[in-house]
């Protein structure tokens, strides 16, 4: 054998990537096994996609089932220098699954054990393909859950919402998912095991579990996850507000938060989300209405009671038509089932949708929303909005389809133009869903290149080059340049490239 | 203790921060900014970004170990510096950038007093859910780095919860930004948790933007007496589990009960915080949990937490462990024995499995076997032990991180990665990176 | 291939079948990929790999329609390894028609491609056994016999069967046990309404006291059941099968008797079957002369739990015994019946439901899956006999022969005391231990 497997090195000095040959394959079988690796052309296909509109096809989907095997199968592509892409359950929102130049996707599926429950310290080490929903599931007997929430949470991973620091409608409340890691174990690029933070709060050194947590894969995998619980609230409290303008809507979110109060969850959807939901679910949400607000607070009987009350009275100040007061469980669950399936269910309206996770500060809130409108009616767009208003976590949805000519670009465009009215007004441009493939032509606007730089650092600690998940939450990974001529790239200096801060 | 750089790089450095900003206030070498007993040749005194810039920039090149220096509050939690040629005094850096009490979040620099920040929300009934040791003089850009607190952490966690965003000079001069300024944002990294922490070894902080919390209607503090430790620790642990409005849970070892109230007994000083209603039902079932513990439940004034800071505050050695909650009022009380004679006052958040331990080994007890004796009954029980202040001779034969773990080595590429030169708190971290 | 005489439609099509009224295209631009079928999907708990999962089936039908991938025998098998219980409808918020997708992507293959020789020998068993009674009685009253033979009691005491051929043993041990055949039983006198029942093919043979008791309950609640002339297999197993030409003949049949016998409702005790009569109308909605019709029987056809649960059931007598229900998938997720046959057994009095772990997952019968493709079901019912032994449970209660006959054969190998019944005899049981019912007994 005289095949070099070393890396091309690129003129810079920075690695680029091999394919994946027919020996990367058998060397695959030899690490983790013949039946945990697939890489027929045809069955590939399954593996293009994930809850967005990007593709990106693999040349190998490997299936570890222990860290030895993530190990092992992380050490062949590093051997081979080709890209690794790792993958929970698919479910994102900004392509960070997607192989996006080939190579091997490591798809964490089948580690899906709960290894410890610690009901007394409320603490749970699971595996990464444990589902969101499931660890939740799991310690309900001991009177715990697992508390962010991502609407996905019924199929996403515990994995890939570490990845993607993920959020939900809780995480108002009770932070998103880096509020709930204590500890890692992960496989390095080079297929190296090691340990981060602990099962004890304060771990002494660099928080490298915060810095890991919303890596996007860009870092490493881990294999296992040390998570905190919470304890189920003895009380809570959903209220379902009905406004016939958004502008109150939104003027009512910012009223609460002004108060003071500072509910579980503060969620809005609008008539065209509300249109495309309540056929299904029949949550109970007025089809006439032009937004609701969804409000839940939770605690003390004591506590969720005086809270009701006075969001009701701001509600009411806010010129809401109605306000509902949902206790009993099964009437909140389906409050809550309306929300949470609420995106997918756009299906029934459109083929596609193009979900934006922008986020301003939230007194801006009502002049960006109507903004939105207006950015997607100048584009001849429809577009529904769901989204974590007490975060001012905007989801605008437009609508599409993609087999119409030209309909991509447009909604690209107005995407493109609804973030950068994001940054505008001093937010992100994204909140919870990762800069991913999707927006990683946009991290720009928020990061200068010193920025970024001082991100690459991390990233060289970790021994991480752009071969580990390539072309993901950065824009300058070198050999992505033909990804960088799609319709959305363009948009960007379009729009400006300036710094906000 | 001092530094052996030559005269002449010092002199250079002057003259060139002098030139490139002409701003900073230099001072020459005095105990204000003494760190483990050395003291640094020159003393400089930014009042902008760009001088701190110039400061790190000028000293990176040449070749000296710059140690950012606020209040002084927690310096005392890292190593003893390799080198100090360089204090830089942050406390300048002190405006309010902008606050959006609609967002509730603010803006600031990094050498704003947290109980100034807070006596300014106060008008608009928020605040910065921080409270560490010597609150009064912490600042922002110290908590930020020591990854500092006190009592609040039972309901609001540490710094890196409150923390959307930060500027930092880094080692070479440059300013990167991380984070932002809206409440959720996940672009990019998450570099701010990286700084939490840090002790200024990987770049300094000079504005952070943080996340406000709604000041609680009321606040009634009460403190509860045991006769043992775990009777102690299970009316903590009750309290914690039944989602009590509470803000602040810290369990008393005796000699720490002595001084605040002079009764040398077990004690959980809790402050039950929110609404009236919530208010009234903790403080019944704090009272039935009491009783049933056979313990004495009484009222007592906010003052009280200003004692406990007082008493708290990290004196010649002070540790700080981290074990499981469930450990907590186990390990308070062999800790209690293990350092009967050494003055030791106990503390404990027992939700977050936090214990800090006060203690004067100038009592004929010597610090290390102190040290050596609490790291072993920790370490028995899971946990690990980290020094918050202790003279220096002792940092220098212990770590104060503990023992190396294996991310270690990652840490050591970072530190390299972002300081090669080794410009920022030279030697202080953990592994002395 | 099959004989054109008793075969008006033929297998495979150059001209193709009758179009189909929902575009496939359509069907599967609703799909946006969100991932929220994964963990309904039976198959992708097992395996964990999006080849077997809904979203992931709907890609490989996708590429293969849009000429992007062969059928190749390893993406055939993915399409092989679905098994249709449709539990990713109900958990699909934007309302994919997976199941008419996978039965379309099967019966192009069949009709336009180059099905493998498995999927055209399954598809000609089906159209040679499952509308011919007779036939069907004689493959029954051979398995009968086997089972009373000394053969069988040779095989067994030898285990040679299990050395020789494991696969067959394992086939061998969980072959089901049919009775003797259902023959309609003489009903109440007197009642004003009444309501056609479907035989069916199966069921005659292997439940006849399942359909006794239906016909007890019907009577009961005052309708005569009628048995029309001309009725057949509803075809579920050939549409599944891929072969929806036949499924369209047995419709077409099955239409014409049920129509002809002016009925209010017709019950369908067999979850699959009432799955597929009720979607009639979008099987022949392609058929000039039957599509409406087709329709018409649709629109009165009710499961019978469906059917029975909007009465008032009356006087019930005790019935003593821990029940847990496995949703039926084709009553669960094709009907969306899930409420009513709880609603039954929580009537009844001395029952005690006790819910499982994912009621509604497939147990692994599904037809003819539980045949061709023995080891997922045997993963998916070691599992569910998991689930199902958790909850202590005397009586598997069901609502379907397929899901029967796979809880029997997993009551077996655990050797569990447990018994398997259809909902409707728990019902039954009651009714007749009702303390009037003596009285009024015929």
């Amino acid at each position: 054998m005289t095949m070099d497997h070393a890396p091309a090195a690129a003129s810079n000095g920075e690695r680029r990537w091999n394919p994946v040959t027919s020996e990367v394959v058998r060397a695959l079988h030899r690490a983790v096994g013949r039946e945990r690796v697939l890489s027929t052309p045809e069955e590939l296909l399954a593996y293009e996609y994930d809850a967005t509109i990007e593709r990106g096809t693999p040349q190998a989907v490997v299936f570890p089932e222990s860290t030895e095997q993530v190990s092992a199968a992380v050490a062949v592509a590093h051997r081979f220098g080709v890209p690794v892409t790792p993958r929970g359950a698919g479910t994102g929102l900004s392509g960070g699954a997607i192989a996006a130049v080939g190579g091997v996707v490591i798809a964490l599926t089948r580690m899906k054990r709960i290894i410890e429950v610690d009901r007394v310290n409320r603490i749970a080490v699971v595996e990464p393909g444990v589902v969101n929903l499931d660890l939740s599931r799991a310690v309900a007997p001991f009177g715990l859950y697992y508390a962010p929430d991502p609407s996905s949470q019924r199929a996403c991973t515990i994995g890939g919402n570490v990845a993607e620091n993920a959020g939900g409608p809780h995480c108002l409340a009770y932070g998103a998912t880096t509020n709930h890691v204590l500890g890692l174990e992960l496989v390095l690029a080079d297929g190296e095991v090691v340990h981060v933070g602990g099962r004890t709060r304060d771990v002494p050194g660099y928080d490298l579990t915060g810095a890991f947590v919303g890596s996007e894969g860009t870092l490493a995998i881990a294999t296992k996850v040390t998570v905190r619980l919470s304890r189920i609230p003895e009380s809570t409290r959903t209220l379902l507000a009905v406004f016939d303008s958004v502008d109150d809507a939104s003027n009512a979110v910012s009223a609460i938060i002004a108060a003071g109060i500072l509910p579980a969850a503060l969620e809005m959807m609008d008539r065209h989300i509300i249109a495309a939901v309540e056929p299904v679910i029949n949550a109970g949400f007025p089809l006439d209405a032009d937004a609701v607000l969804l409000i839940e607070v939770d605690g003390l009987e004591e506590a969720t009671t005086e809270d009701a009350a006075m969001i009701r009275g701001i509600c009411d100040a806010q010129r809401a038509r109605e306000v509902r007061l949902a206790v009993e469980s099964a009437d909140r669950e389906r409050l809550w089932a309306g929300r949470k399936t609420s995106i997918s269910a756009l299906g029934r309206l459109y083929p596609n949708y193009y979900v934006l996770d922008g986020v301003v500060p939230r007194p801006r809130l009502p002049e960006v929303l109507r903004d939105v409108y207006r950015i997607a009616e100048t584009h001849g767009l429809a577009v529904a909005n769901v989204f974590h208003a007490g975060d001012g976590n905007l989801h605008p949805n437009l609508l599409f389809d993609e087999r119409v000519p030209g309909a991509t670009d447009r909604v690209l465009a107005a995407g493109a133009e609804i973030m950068r009215r994001c940054v505008d007004a001093g937010g992100s441009i994204t909140g919870e869903h990762g800069v991913g493939l999707e927006k990683r032509d946009f991290i720009g606007w928020i990061f200068d290149d010193i920025d970024l730089a001082v991100m690459g650092k991390l990233k060289a600690a970790f021994k991480a080059d752009g071969r580990y998940n390539p072309c993901k939450a950065f824009p300058t990974t070198r050999g992505c340049g033909e990804l960088t001529d799609r319709v959305v790239a363009r948009h960007a200096p379009a729009l400006g490239t300036d710094i906000y801060v | 203790m001092s530094s052996t750089t030559a005269p002449a790089a010092i002199d250079e450095f002057r003259a060139a921060v002098s030139l490139r900003a002409p701003g900073v206030v230099f001072q020459d070498r005095g105990e204000r900014v003494a760190v483990d007993e050395c003291l640094p040749d020159v003393t400089c005194a930014p009042s902008i970004e760009s001088d701190v810039s110039a400061i790190l920039s000028e000293a990176s090149a040449c070749g000296l170990s710059v140690v950012p220096y606020a209040a002084g509050a927690h310096m005392g939690g890292a190593n003893v510096p390799r080198e100090y040629d360089v204090a830089m005094l942050m406390t300048r850096l002190d405006r309010i950038v902008a606050h959006e009490p609609a967002d509730m979040t603010v803006t600031l620099e990094a050498g704003v007093p947290i109980t100034a920040l807070n006596a300014t929300l106060a008008a608009h009934n928020q605040f910065l859910p921080l409270d560490p040791p010597a609150a009064d003089r912490a600042t922002v850009g110290g908590v930020i780095a020591a990854n500092a607190h006190g009592p609040l952490r039972h309901r609001y966690g540490t710094v890196r919860d409150w923390l959307l965003g930060v500027r930092v000079v880094h080692a070479d001069g440059s300013i990167s930004k991380a984070g932002g300024r809206v409440v959720k944002n996940v672009t990019g990294y998450e570099m701010t948790k990286l700084y939490c922490g840090s002790f200024g070894t990987l770049g300094v902080v000079t504005e952070a933007t943080l996340k406000l919390a709604p000041a609680p209607p009321v606040r009634v503090t009460v403190a509860a007496q045991f006769d043992t430790a775990s009777a102690a620790g299970l009316y903590a642990m009750a309290a914690h589990d039944a989602g009590l409005a509470i803000d602040a849970a810290e369990l008393l070892s005796p000699p720490a009960t002595y001084a605040l109230f002079g009764e040398p007994r077990w004690c959980v000083l809790a402050r039950a915080a929110g609404g009236p209603g919530a208010i009234e039902r903790t403080l019944r079932e704090l009272r039935a949990y009491a009783g049933a513990m056979r313990g004495a439940l009484r009222e007592c004034d906010e003052a009280t937490w200003a004692a406990w800071a007082r008493a708290l505050e990290p004196g010649v050695l002070a540790l700080r462990a981290s074990v499981l909650p469930s450990r907590v009022a186990e390990t308070v009380e062999v800790l209690d024995r293990r350092f009967a004679g050494a003055a030791a006052l106990l503390s404990a958040t027992v939700s977050a499995g936090l214990i800090r331990a006060n203690l004067d080994p100038t009592r004929g007890i010597r610090g290390g076997t102190l040290y050596e004796s609490a790291r072993d009954v920790v370490a028995r029980r899971g946990g690990t032990v980290a020094i918050d202040a202790a003279p220096a001779s002792l940092k220098r034969q212990y770590d104060v991180f503990g023992a190396e773990r294996a991310d270690i080595a990652i840490m050591r590429r970072i530190k390299q990665e972002f300081d090669p030169r080794g410009t920022l708190s030279r030697g202080r971290f953990a592994g002395r990176i | 291939m099959t004989s054109g005489t008793r075969d008006d439609a033929p297998l495979a099509s150059a001209h193709g079948a009758a179009p189909h009224t929902h575009s496939m295209a359509e069907d599967i631009a609703r799909c946006v990929h969100c991932g929220f079928c994964l963990q309904a999907c039976p198959t992708y708990l097992q395996l964990g790999m999006e080849t077997d999962s809904p979203r992931g089936r709907i890609a490989l039908i996708d590429a293969v329609r849009t000429g992007r991938a062969e059928p190749t025998p390893a993406l055939l098998g993915h399409l092989d390894a679905c098994l249709q219980c449709r539990a990713c409808e109900t958990a699909c918020p934007s309302g994919v028609a997976y199941g008419r997708i996978m039965e379309t992507a099967r019966a192009d293959i069949v009709e336009h491609g180059s099905p493998p020789l498995s999927w055209v020998l399954r598809a000609i068993a089906l159209r040679e056994a499952l509308p011919y009674p007779r036939r069907l009685a004689a493959l029954f009253e051979a398995m009968r016999l086997y089972r009373r033979s000394p053969l069988r009691r040779v095989l067994a005491r030898t285990g040679i069967l299990r050395r020789v051929a494991p696969p067959l043993a394992r086939a061998e041990a969980s072959m089901p046990a049919p009775g003797r055949p259902f023959v309609p039983p003489p009903q109440r006198p007197g009642l004003a309404r009444s309501v056609a029942m479907l035989t069916g093919c199966v069921m005659p043979h292997l439940y006849a006291r399942t359909h006794e008791a239906t016909v007890r309950v019907l009577n009961r609640l005052g309708y005569r059941v009628v048995f029309p002339e001309g009725e057949t297999c509803c075809g579920a197993l050939s549409a599944h099968a891929g072969d929806r030409a036949f499924a369209r003949r047995l419709a077409r049949r099955n239409t014409d008797a049920f129509l002809a016998a002016g009925v209010e409702a017709v019950i369908v005790n067999s979850a699959g079957c009432g799955a597929a009569m009720k979607e009639y109308g979008d099987l022949l909605a392609g058929d000039r002369v039957y599509a409406s019709r087709a329709r018409r029987l649709s629109a009165i056809t009710r499961d019978v739990l469906e059917f029975v649960a909007g009465h008032d059931l009356g006087a019930l007598g005790e019935v003593r015994a821990v029940v847990t229900y496995q949703d039926s998938c084709h009553l669960a997720h094709a009907q969306r019946i899930a409420e009513a046959p709880r609603r039954i057994l929580r009537a009844i009095p001395g029952v005690e439901l006790r819910e499982m772990a994912a009621p509604d997952r497939c147990c692994g019968s599904a037809g003819l899956y539980s045949i061709v493709q023995r080891d997922m079901s045997q993963r998916l019912l070691d599992d569910k006999m998991d689930d199902v032994t958790a909850t202590g449970a005397g009586v598997v209660a069901t609502a379907n022969p397929g899901c029967m006959m796979q809880l029997e054969a997993g009551v077996a190998q655990r050797a569990s005391d447990a018994t398997v019944s259809h909902v409707i005899e728990l019902l039954d049981a009651a009714m007749r231990a009702a303390p009037a019912a003596g009285l009024r007994a015929l």
